[in-house]
């Protein structure tokens, strides 16, 4: 018995000294929610955008017969035309985000326990299950209820502290995974800037220029002013992330949480200015 | 070619296609005027070409690394049932620890 008590002291004592670095998660999961909210109307246009630019090229490839209409069909002219699926490029910007949404989220239920809280349901569950299979079962179920729940509350520590463990290895393994998908991400935006604004540029470059010239350019600055923000955005992801792997490493460190204070408000900066960018995009189409 | 070397080529044809552009608003004939749309065509396809290049190699770039990503955070299963066992187990290899010490 005495075995079995230190064995648990053993286990909650461990559990209570490896905290969870709370405030510079909950700032990385912000970071990420701010640059995924900023991103979904951008993916959007440039869905729209890469589409016509894949359809003008099937209209203009020698190889192809047009004329108003296409006589043949090619797999990839669906690349141009679904509207169900992504083109290739904002697609691949979307389940970029997604990788990273679903490694957060991962991340989220390791750190509330919510596979306890699970467990403690399914063996509720079956505790349920076996009463009504086995009649006039009553006792032992209230009995076997008792046990399960004495069971969970001894074990309900040890399964935080393994969530903790989990917690450290996923975020720190998969640390240089999110930090090269936010590179690409932003190695892609003079590409999705190029093809978002191209029916843009192309209409302010015309000779003579059309009478709302002015208008276009301000579209095509609100566009150029929306995509730094949107790499500010990935940068302070990035430095979020940095920070969190940092307090997990070196636990307890007062100018990490000070700095994730600080960072909140500059996030909260950008995404405002970003918004505000797209809102006023938006305002004039 | 490499996505920098493309974001340069890109950079240089758009370039190419502004200076154009001011060329033609300021020739006054049709001749230079026509000449100038058919190169800015020209060039405004180029950089099409490029756009269109990244954006189908970016594919293979975002799914590799999320496919790392999914296999990091899937390599122990998270669920209620997992966590169990892994935490009894570890609750016997401390207890033989204890036993062992004892």
């Amino acid at each position: 018995m005495l075995r079995i008590v230190v064995t648990v002291c053993m286990v909650v004592l461990s559990a209570a000294c490896a905290q969870l670095p709370r405030a510079e998660f909950q700032a990385y999961r912000e970071s990420v929610k701010a640059a995924q909210t900023a991103a979904e109307p951008m993916i959007a246009d440039y869905a729209v955008a890469e589409r016509a630019e894949l359809l003008e090229r099937m209209r203009t490839d020698s190889e192809r017969a047009y004329d108003d209409y296409f006589p043949g069909f090619r797999i990839s002219d669906s690349d141009a035309l679904s509207t169900i699926d992504m083109p290739p490029g904002a697609g691949a910007v979307e389940r970029a985000f997604r990788g990273i949404a679903a490694y957060n989220d991962t991340l989220a239920a390791l750190a509330e326990n919510r596979n306890i809280d699970e467990a403690r349901g399914q063996l509720g569950q079956i505790i349920g299950d076996i009463g009504g299979i086995v009649p006039g079962s009553e006792a032992g179920q209230a009995v076997a209820r008792g046990v399960s729940d004495l069971v969970l509350t001894v074990l309900s520590p040890a399964i935080a502290a393994d969530n903790r463990a989990e917690f450290k290895r996923i975020l720190l393994e998969g640390k240089p995974k999110v930090a090269a998908l936010i590179a690409v991400l932003r190695a892609h935006t003079p590409t999705q800037y190029s093809t978002t604004t191209r029916l843009l540029s192309r209409r302010a470059d015309q000779d003579p220029p059309p009478p709302d010239r002015a208008e276009v350019i301000n579209r095509i600055n609100a566009w150029h002013r929306a995509f730094a923000d949107y790499v500010a955005l990935l940068g302070i992801m990035e430095q979020r992330l940095d920070d969190l792997a940092q307090a997990v490493e070196n636990p307890k460190s007062a100018p990490l949480l000070a700095r994730a204070a600080a960072g909140a408000a500059q996030l909260r900066a950008y995404a405002d200015a970003l918004r505000l960018s797209l809102a006023q995009l938006r305002a004039t189409i | 070619m490499a996505q920098d070397n493309q974001d340069k080529a890109r950079e240089e044809l758009q370039a190419q296609k502004s200076a154009l552009v001011k060329a033609r608003r300021a020739a006054t004939d049709q001749a230079s005027k026509a000449a100038a749309t058919e190169a800015i065509d020209r060039l405004d396809r180029a950089i099409s070409d490029i756009n269109i290049a990244v954006a189908s190699q970016l594919g293979a770039k975002v799914d590799a690394l999320v496919a790392d990503l999914d296999e990091i955070r899937t390599r122990h299963s998270l669920d209620a049932v997992s966590a169990l066992g892994r935490s009894v187990q570890k609750l016997r290899r401390l207890k033989d620890t204890v036993d062992g010490h004892g």
